[in-house]
C-alpha cells in the first residue's frame, strides 16, 4: 500500500492506476470466516485477478502471486458499510424537500483520508449516501475503497445498483418545516411529500408515454413533456430500478412509509438507522424490508430516546435482513466492534454478528452476489485480523480490495493523505475528544442554512 | 392446587417474571449483607484469587475465605468474575438527557467564568441513561460541566440513589478549559495568526482571573471582607490546594502551556483530554501530573496522523510513566467505557494497566485510593460480577453492587428487549 | 482647510505612484496616431525575434515590422534601443472591466427549493458586454503589466453569463468591446442557500437546463415551421440563452480549480456534448494525459499559492532547540521530524502546482493563462516561478499571447506582432521574464501608454492619517449577533498612500482575512462590503467615538446586529 502511494507521489505519475485494478494474492493458513460456509481452520484463500479462485488447505499459486502468512490470524470478507458519507464532496442539498435528481456520485472524492482510515478498520466497501435533510434526498454511490487513486471513477463500484436516500422524521421536519415554514413540519406532512412526488412522477411517465405513442401520427401537434431530472429519477424508482434507503427512527413513520411504498408498488427498501425498527419488526419482515442500524446510538435527539441497543438482535430474531452501519468517518473504523456489541446486547452468535457487517449489508446494497462472503468467484475483498474480529482486543492487520493490499498494519505510516494543501503550515489539529459524533446525515446542512452555526445533531 | 400456588409464588418472586410483569419499570435496589460466593476475584491491587467477597454495611468486609453471616443474601458466583466497579473519569451523565433538545441539556452554563456552578446539583438521578450505563459495569463517574474557560465544578457520583447526597462519591474538581489556539471544529476558519491572537488573549484572561482569585483567597485567609464574588469563592479551595483543577488541554502546545501554567501557579491539577499526549509524553511524565483521557474511539488529532493515534494515545502515555485514567467523555453512551479501555489495552496499554485506568488509578487520582477502585476489605462495595473479561464485548454483567446496594441489571434497553423480542400481538390484528 | 488637504493628497499621489500612466482624458489629445518604434528587439511571436528592428503603428494597426522599414513622415518616433517588444498579453478568462455587482439586499428566501433563475445564479443570457465599464481600475492595472486584451465574463455563480473579448483601453464600453458573446461562463458553484446549492445539484442542474434547451430549440423550430394547432413555446430566458451552446455555436468556459472539478466538468461535457474550455485551473497536473487526449483547451490560473520565507523559521527553530532541556529533546526531535516530513510533502505538492504549466507544455496540452483575480502586481512574478520550475520562456509567452488568441478565436488579429494585426503590444527595458523587467510602453489598439520609472529618492512615505479619516482608521473588534451565535473578529481600516480608506476583515467564521471593498463614509457612517467565502456581506455602521453599532447584511443568512469597539486608532498607529 505504502509502496504504491509512495511511488505514485515520488514520481508524480500523472496517470492513475488502471481502472478496476486487480491483483493476485494467496493468504495462507488462517482461520477463515467465510460467513456463508462456516469457519474453516488452517485454510488458504487464493485470489487471482481480483477474484477469489480457491478456498481450501495447502493451496499453491503461480510465482507472480503474493503470499501472505495468516497463521494464527482471522481472515474474513472485507467489511461493508451500508451507510456512510466518506469519499464525497457534497452530502446534503438541503434546499428542497425533494431532490431526487442530485447524485453524490457526481462529487466523489477518492482522496479523502477517511477512506484509508476505513480500510484500517477492515472496511472495503461503503455506501456513500446523500444526507437526510430532505424527505427524498439524492442518489447515493457504492464505493470500493481502492485508496491510492485520484480518479473518482476508480473507486466507483461499477455495476452496483442505483440507490437513493429518503428521510423521515425530525431532520426534514426541522430543515423545511421548523426553519423555513414549508412543508413538511410534521410526520403527516412527510407522508404527503412522498405521495405527491410519486403521483407527479406517474403523471410525467403517462405524459411521456402518450407523447411517444402519438409521435407517429402525422397530425399530432403535441410537444414532449418538459424534461425534468427530478421526475426522471422518481420514475426510475417507480420502475424498480433504484433501491430506496430510508433514514428513519420512529416505528410510526417506518410503518407509514411501508404503506406508501406498497401503494406505489415499490418493493426495494432498506430502512436506515431505524432505531425503533424493533417495534415493527414483524411488519418489516413481512414486507421484505431491510434494516441497517446503529449498534448502540441513542438519545442524541428526541426521536431516538426510546431506543434499545438490542435493536439488531430483535430485528434479526424476527427475520429482518439487518446490518450495522457507521454513518460516521470515525465509527466506520471499528464496525467489527460495533457488530460485536450485538453479542453483549442480545447474544447473537459469532456468525450472526459478522453477517451484520458483511453479507447482509451487501444484500441491502444489491451486491450480495459479488461481495460480503468468502466464496469462490466473488471479489477478492478480504480483511485479516490479529484475533477474532468480534474481540475487543483484535487489531486489523490487512485489508485487501480486489486482490490488492490497500492497508497493511506492518507498512502503515504517518501521513497517508493523498490530497495536500500547498499552503497549510502543518496538518491541523482538531479536538475530536470533545466533538459530538452523531448524525453525520445532517452534514452540510448547518453551513447551508446558516453559515456560521456550528455542528448540527 | 397447592402445587400451582407454589409455582405462582415461585414465578412471582423470580426476577425474570418480575420484570416482564412490570414492563418499562426497573426493579428496586436491595440493601443488606451479601456473600458473593466462589468467584475469581480480580482485586486489581492484590492480584487474582478464587473465593468469596462479603459485603456488609455498604463496604467490603471480607475477601477470599469468608464466614457467611446468617442474614446474608447468598449470590452464587461459580464460574463468574468479580471486579471493582468501573470508574469513568469524565462524562456529562445525568446532565444531558437528549443532547439536541437544549432544555434537557444542563451541561453548559452561559458565561466564560462560572466555576461555582455545580454539576452535582443538576444531575438527574432518574436519568434513563444511568441504568443504561451501570448495567455495563460502570458504577461511578465524574460528571462535569462543559463550555467556557471555567465551566464549573465537577463531581464524582455513584450510579445509585435518588438524591445528590446519596450519589455523591466524595470528590469534586473545578474545571478549566485551558485556552487553546487550535481550531474549534472543522468549520473554524480563523487563520493561524488569528487563533494565536485569540488564544493569547484567553491566556491573559486566565491569568487575570487567577490573580484576582489569589487576592480573594488571600484576603479571606486574613479574615478580611471581600466583595460578593461567588465565582471567586469557588476558587478559594483551589488556590489553597485543597480542590484540584481539572484542566482540559488537547493540542501539543496547549498541553505544554498548561503544564507550565500549573508549575508557575503551583496548583493541584489533573490534566484531561491530552489527545496529543503521545507527542509530549516526556514532559507529562516529568510534570508528574495525572491524565484523564478518552475516548479512544475517536479520530486521530491530525489528518496526517497514523490511523490508530487515538487508540494508542493512552498506552503511549501510560508506558511513558504517566498515570492515566480513561474516560468516555459521553453522556448517553458512558456504557462504552469498558470498550474504550479494551481498545486502549489492545493498542499498547495492556489489559492490566487498562483495568487500573478505569479503577484504582481513577480512585487514587481523585484522592479516594482507600475508598474505591479495588476489591479490598474496608472499601466501598462498588462491585461487578461478570461472566468474563469486563472489557470483552460479549461479556455479560451478571450482578452489580454500588455503595453496597444490589442494583438490578435492567435498563430501558433491556426492558424494551423483553417486550419486543416476541411482540404480542405480532402481525395479527 | 479641506481643500488644501485634497490638493496635498493629489501631489502625494503623483509623487508616490511610481508607474502611473501619463495617458489621461484630462491631458491634451494625441498629436498623431502614427508611431515608429526604432532600434527595438521585436519578439514577433514566441521564439521568433527581430533584433534592432522597427515597428510602424498606424491607425491602430501594426503597419510594418522589420529591420529596414521606412519611417512615415507623420510618425512620432520612439527610440527603444536595446528594449524588447512583445505582443500584448491576452487574458484567457477574467472579469477585467466588469464592476463587481453589489449584493442585493434580500429577505430570507421563502422557498429556497424553487428560486428564480436569477436568484439561483443561472443567467446565461446576461452579457459582459452590457456591463463593461471603461473607467474600471482593473483595466489600467492589468494593462500596466502588459495585458492588452482580455476575455471578460460577468460575475456570478453557476452560469453568470456570456464572455466577450475586450481591449484594455477605451473611453467607453463600446471602445473596449472587440468581440461580444463568444462564450458561456460556467462554474460548479451553487446558489448560496437556494437550489442548486451544492456541487451535486449544480451538476444535475446543468444536465436539466441543457436538455430543456435542446427541447426548447426543437419546439421553437417546429413552431416557426408551422405553429398552427401547436402549443406556443414559452420564452424562458435561461433556457433560450443556452441554445447557442447546445448548437455548438459557443463554448462553455468552465471554471475548474482542481482536478476533481476538471473531472466533473469533463464528465458533464462527455454526457451532454457541448464545446468546452476549462478555466481557472489551479491544480490540474494529474489530468495532463486526459486533457491531452480530449484536446480540451485549458486556462491555467495565474493565482499561485504564496511563496514562503524559509530562513526566518529555521533560525527560530534553532533558537528553540538550544533553549530546551535534555529530557524533552526526544519529543522535540520527533516533532521536528514530523514537521520535516510534512513540509517535504507540501513542497512536493507545491512543485507539482508551480510545475504544471511546464508539464502541460511538455505533454502538448493546449493551454493558456487566465488571471483568475490574481492581483496584477503578482502576475509576472508568478510566471517567473513557473519558468523557474521548467516552463520555457517561449511556452510562457505563447500561453499569454498566441494560445489565448487561438482559444478565443481571435488569432487572426491578435497575439503576435505582424503586419495588419491590431497594435496591441508592449515594450520592456529588459526581457519581460527577467527578474527586474520594467514595462515602459504599452500600446492598446494603437494608443500609447507610457510608464515612468520610479525615481530614486521617491521612497514611500507612510501617509499621515488625514483628519477626514481619523474617525474610521484603526482596529475595531467587532461582534456580530447572528441569531444567538456571537461571532467576533477584527475590522482593520487603514488609509493608503492615496489617502483613501482600505481595510480587512477577519474572524473565526471567515476562511482567512479578507479585504473589504466599496468603503464609503459619510459623517459618522461607515459602510463597506466584503467577500466572505463566496458570500458578499455588507456592513453598515454608525460610529460614536470609539464604538460602532449597526448591522451586517449577510444575505442569504439574514441581517444581524453588530457592535464594535476601536482598540487602536490613528493616534496609536
Amino acid at each position: 500500500m505504502k509502496f504504491i502511494i509512495k511511488i505514485f507521489i515520488l514520481l508524480f505519475i500523472p496517470i492513475s492506476l488502471s481502472a478496476q485494478e486487480s491483483g493476485n494474492i494467496l493468504i495462507k493458513n488462517g482461520t477463515v470466516l467465510t460467513i456463508t460456509n462456516g469457519v474453516l481452520k488452517n485454510t488458504d484463500v487464493l485470489i487471482q485477478n481480483g477474484k477469489i479462485q480457491q478456498i481450501g488447505p495447502n493451496l499453491r499459486a503461480s510465482s507472480n502471486t503474493k503470499t501472505i502468512d495468516a497463521t494464527g490470524q482471522y481472515v474474513m470478507p472485507g467489511i461493508i458499510d451500508a451507510h456512510s458519507h466518506i469519499g464525497i464532496d457534497a452530502v446534503n442539498e438541503a434546499t428542497n424537500p425533494v431532490t431526487a435528481e442530485v447524485n453524490v456520485g457526481d462529487a466523489i472524492n477518492p482522496m479523502a483520508v477517511s477512506i484509508y482510515r476505513a480500510l484500517a478498520g477492515g472496511v472495503s466497501v461503503s455506501h456513500a449516501m446523500h444526507g437526510s435533510a430532505n424527505a427524498i434526498g439524492g442518489q447515493c454511490e457504492t464505493i470500493k475503497h481502492r485508496y491510492g487513486t485520484w480518479d473518482p471513477e476508480e473507486i466507483r463500484m461499477k455495476g452496483a445498483p442505483r440507490t437513493i436516500k429518503f428521510a423521515l422524521g425530525e431532520n426534514p421536519m426541522r430543515v423545511h418545516g421548523e426553519r423555513r415554514g414549508l412543508q413538511p413540519k410534521t410526520r403527516m406532512g412527510v407522508e404527503q411529500i412522498f405521495r405527491s412526488a410519486f403521483s407527479e412522477a406517474k403523471r410525467y411517465m403517462d405524459a411521456q408515454k402518450m407523447h411517444k405513442q402519438s409521435m407517429g401520427n402525422k397530425s399530432y401537434k403535441g410537444i414532449a413533456p418538459k424534461y425534468n431530472e427530478r421526475l426522471e429519477v422518481l420514475a426510475d424508482i417507480l420502475r424498480g430500478e433504484i433501491i430506496v434507503h430510508c433514514h428513519s427512527y420512529r416505528a410510526d413513520e417506518i410503518y407509514m412509509l411501508l404503506q406508501v411504498l406498497e401503494d406505489f408498488g415499490i418493493t426495494k427498501i432498506c430502512f436506515q438507522h431505524v432505531n425503533e425498527g424493533f417495534k415493527v419488526a414483524p411488519e418489516l419482515a413481512a414486507y421484505g424490508a431491510g434494516a441497517s442500524v446503529f449498534a448502540d446510538w441513542w438519545a442524541y435527539k428526541f426521536e431516538v430516546y426510546y431506543s434499545t441497543a438490542y435493536n439488531a438482535t430483535i430485528l434479526t430474531r424476527n427475520g429482518v435482513l439487518t446490518s450495522i452501519n457507521s454513518d460516521s468517518g470515525e465509527l466506520i473504523r471499528h464496525l467489527y466492534h460495533e457488530a460485536a456489541k450485538t453479542q453483549r446486547y442480545g447474544g447473537l452468535s459469532d456468525n450472526e454478528a459478522l453477517k451484520l457487517i458483511t453479507i447482509n449489508p451487501a444484500k441491502q446494497l444489491g451486491i450480495g452476489n459479488r461481495v460480503g462472503s468468502l466464496e469462490v468467484g466473488k471479489d477478492g475483498d478480504v480483511a485479516i485480523f490479529s484475533a477474532h474480529p468480534l474481540s475487543v482486543y483484535t487489531i486489523p492487520q490487512m485489508t485487501i480490495v480486489d486482490g490488492i493490499i490497500r492497508f497493511d498494519v506492518e507498512n502503515d505510516d504517518n501521513d497517508m493523505r493523498l490530497a495536500i494543501d500547498p499552503e497549510e503550515e502543518m496538518s491541523s489539529f482538531f479536538d475530536h475528544q470533545n466533538e459530538k459524533n452523531h448524525d453525520k446525515c445532517m452534514e452540510g446542512v448547518a453551513e447551508q442554512l446558516f453559515q456560521f452555526s456550528a455542528h448540527n445533531h | 392446587m397447592k402445587i400451582l400456588q407454589y409455582i405462582l409464588i415461585f414465578f412471582a418472586t423470580s426476577p425474570l417474571v418480575f420484570s416482564s410483569l412490570s414492563a418499562q419499570q426497573i426493579g428496586k435496589n436491595i440493601k443488606g449483607s451479601f456473600v458473593l460466593q466462589n468467584a475469581t476475584i480480580h482485586t486489581v491491587t492484590k492480584g487474582n484469587l478464587t473465593g468469596s467477597v462479603l459485603i456488609e454495611d455498604g463496604r467490603i468486609s471480607a475477601v477470599g475465605a469468608v464466614t457467611t453471616p446468617s442474614s446474608a443474601h447468598i449470590v452464587d458466583c461459580s464460574g463468574l468474575h468479580i471486579y471493582p466497579g468501573l470508574i469513568d473519569g469524565g462524562t456529562t451523565l445525568g446532565l444531558t438527557e437528549v443532547s439536541s433538545v437544549s432544555l434537557t441539556d444542563d451541561s453548559d452554563e452561559i458565561g466564560d467564568f462560572t466555576p461555582h456552578v455545580q454539576s452535582l446539583t443538576a444531575v438527574n438521578p432518574n436519568s434513563v441513561a444511568i441504568p443504561v450505563t451501570r448495567v455495563n459495569g460502570i458504577t461511578t463517574v465524574i460528571t462535569k460541566p462543559t463550555g467556557g474557560l471555567f465551566p464549573g465544578t465537577a463531581s464524582l457520583i455513584n450510579l445509585v440513589g435518588y438524591t445528590p447526597d446519596q450519589m455523591y462519591a466524595g470528590f469534586k474538581a473545578v474545571m478549566l478549559n485551558f485556552p487553546s489556539s487550535s481550531k474549534r471544529n472543522r468549520w473554524d476558519r480563523r487563520s493561524k495568526e488569528d487563533r494565536k491572537k485569540e488564544g493569547g488573549k484567553a491566556v491573559k484572561k486566565l491569568n487575570d482571573i487567577w490573580k484576582k482569585a489569589k487576592l480573594h483567597a488571600d484576603l479571606i485567609s486574613k479574615g478580611q471582607k471581600t466583595e460578593y464574588n461567588p465565582d471567586l469563592d469557588a476558587l478559594v479551595s483551589v488556590v489553597r490546594g485543597q480542590t484540584p483543577l481539572m484542566i482540559e488541554a488537547n493540542k501539543k502546545d496547549d498541553i505544554l502551556a498548561a503544564i507550565k501554567w500549573v508549575r508557575k501557579n503551583k496548583v493541584k491539577a489533573i490534566l484531561s483530554g491530552c489527545s496529543e499526549g503521545f507527542r509530549v509524553v516526556d514532559s507529562l511524565a516529568a510534570a508528574g501530573l495525572p491524565v484523564i483521557t478518552g475516548p479512544m474511539m475517536t479520530m486521530p488529532p491530525r489528518g496526517s496522523d497514523r490511523y490508530d493515534r487515538a487508540y494508542s494515545n493512552a498506552g503511549i502515555m501510560s508506558n511513558g510513566g504517566v498515570k492515566v485514567v480513561i474516560r468516555s467523555n459521553q453522556s448517553e453512551n458512558v456504557r462504552n467505557l469498558p470498550f474504550e479501555a479494551g481498545f486502549a489495552a489492545a493498542y499498547g496499554m495492556g489489559k492490566e494497566e487498562a483495568l487500573k485506568a478505569v479503577t484504582i488509578n481513577a480512585a487514587e487520582v481523585f484522592g479516594l485510593g482507600d475508598q474505591l477502585g479495588s476489591i479490598e476489605v474496608g472499601k466501598v462495595a462498588n462491585i461487578i460480577v461478570t461472566d468474563g473479561d469486563p472489557f470483552e464485548t460479549k461479556t455479560q454483567v451478571k450482578h452489580i453492587f454500588i455503595n453496597g446496594w444490589q442494583v438490578p441489571t435492567e435498563s430501558r434497553h433491556t426492558l424494551l428487549y423483553d417486550e419486543f423480542i416476541e411482540r404480542s400481538p405480532g402481525l395479527d390484528k | 482647510m479641506r481643500m488644501k488637504v485634497w490638493v496635498n493628497l493629489g501631489l502625494l499621489i503623483m509623487i508616490l505612484f511610481p508607474y502611473s500612466s501619463v495617458y489621461s482624458q484630462d491631458a491634451p489629445g494625441e498629436v498623431t496616431r502614427t508611431y515608429a518604434i526604432t532600434g527595438v528587439h521585436i519578439i514577433t511571436s514566441p521564439g521568433t525575434m527581430i533584433k534592432n528592428g522597427t515597428v510602424i503603428i498606424k491607425d491602430g494597426l501594426i503597419h510594418n515590422v522589420g529591420r529596414s522599414v521606412s519611417i512615415p513622415a507623420d510618425a512620432q518616433v520612439i527610440k527603444a534601443d536595446t528594449m524588447y517588444m512583445y505582443a500584448g498579453f491576452i487574458d484567457g478568462l477574467s472579469h477585467i472591466g466588469v464592476p463587481k455587482p453589489k449584493e442585493e439586499e434580500r429577505a430570507r428566501d421563502k422557498d429556497p427549493g424553487n428560486p428564480t433563475n436569477k436568484r439561483a445564479g443561472i443567467t446565461p443570457e446576461k452579457s459582459a458586454a452590457d456591463v463593461l465599464s471603461a473607467g474600471h481600475k482593473s483595466i489600467s492595472e492589468y494593462r500596466a503589466v502588459g495585458y492588452t486584451a482580455a476575455h471578460s465574463a460577468p460575475y456570478g455563480r453557476m452560469l453568470p453569463g456570456q464572455g466577450s473579448v475586450i481591449l484594455l483601453d477605451g473611453k467607453n464600453a463600446a471602445d473596449l468591446l472587440y468581440k461580444a458573446d463568444i462564450s458561456n461562463y460556467g462554474q460548479l458553484l451553487g446558489g448560496q442557500g437556494v437550489f442548486p446549492s451544492t456541487v451535486i445539484a449544480v451538476i444535475t442542474k446543468y444536465r436539466e437546463l441543457y436538455r430543456q434547451s435542446q427541447q426548447a430549440n426543437t419546439h421553437i423550430t417546429n413552431y416557426k415551421r408551422n405553429g398552427v394547432g401547436m402549443k406556443r413555446p414559452t420564452y424562458d430566458v435561461a433556457t433560450i440563452g443556452l441554445i447557442p451552446l447546445t448548437k455548438k455555436q459557443t463554448t462553455l468556459f468552465m471554471s475548474a480549480p482542481n482536478h476533481l472539478d476538471i473531472h466533473r466538468a469533463m464528465a458533464l461535457q462527455k454526457d451532454l456534448g457541448f464545446k468546452m474550455a476549462l478555466a481557472n485551473v489551479k491544480s490540474g497536473y494529474r489530468m495532463a494525459d486526459r486533457l491531452k487526449r480530449s484536446n480540451i483547451p485549458v486556462l491555467l490560473s495565474l493565482d499561485l499559492f504564496k511563496e514562503e520565507k524559509e530562513k526566518k523559521d529555521d533560525k527560530k527553530k534553532d533558537d528553540k532547540k538550544k533553549g530546551d532541556k535534555d529530557d524533552k529533546k526526544k519529543e522535540l526531535n520527533e516533532w521536528d521530524k514530523e514537521i520535516e516530513a510534512f513540509t517535504k510533502r507540501k513542497k512536493e505538492e507545491q512543485n507539482n502546482i508551480v510545475g504544471q504549466a511546464a508539464a502541460f507544455a511538455k505533454k502538448g496540452v493546449r493551454f493558456a493563462f487566465s488571471t483568475d483575480g490574481t492581483s496584477a502586481k503578482s502576475i509576472l512574478g508568478n510566471i517567473r516561478r513557473m519558468i523557474k520550475a521548467g516552463l520555457s520562456e517561449s511556452d510562457a509567452l505563447a500561453a499569454l499571447t498566441t494560445n489565448p488568441a487561438q482559444i478565443l478565436g481571435v488569432s487572426q488579429t491578435m497575439g503576435s506582432i505582424q503586419n495588419g494585426k491590431i497594435a496591441n503590444l508592449f515594450i520592456s527595458k529588459t526581457p519581460i521574464f527577467d527578474e527586474k523587467a520594467k514595462i515602459k510602453y504599452v500600446f492598446v489598439d494603437g494608443n500609447l501608454h507610457e510608464y515612468e520609472e520610479k525615481k530614486k529618492g521617491d521612497k514611500k512615505k507612510s501617509g499621515k492619517v488625514s483628519e477626514e479619516n481619523k474617525a474610521y482608521v484603526g482596529i475595531w473588534e467587532y461582534s456580530i449577533n447572528a441569531g444567538g451565535e456571537i461571532l467576533t473578529g477584527e475590522l482593520e481600516i487603514n488609509q493608503n498612500e492615496e489617502g483613501t480608506l482600505e481595510g480587512t476583515l477577519s474572524g473565526a467564521q471567515l476562511d482567512s482575512t479578507v479585504e473589504i471593498d466599496e468603503i464609503t463614509v459619510d459623517g459618522n457612517k461607515l459602510s463597506f462590503t466584503a467577500d466572505a467565502d463566496g458570500i458578499t456581506i455588507s456592513w453598515k455602521g454608525s460610529i460614536d467615538g470609539e464604538s460602532m453599532s449597526g448591522e451586517v447584511n449577510a444575505a442569504p443568512m439574514g441581517i444581524f446586529p453588530i457592535t464594535a469597539t476601536r482598540t487602536s486608532g490613528p493616534d496609536k498607529i
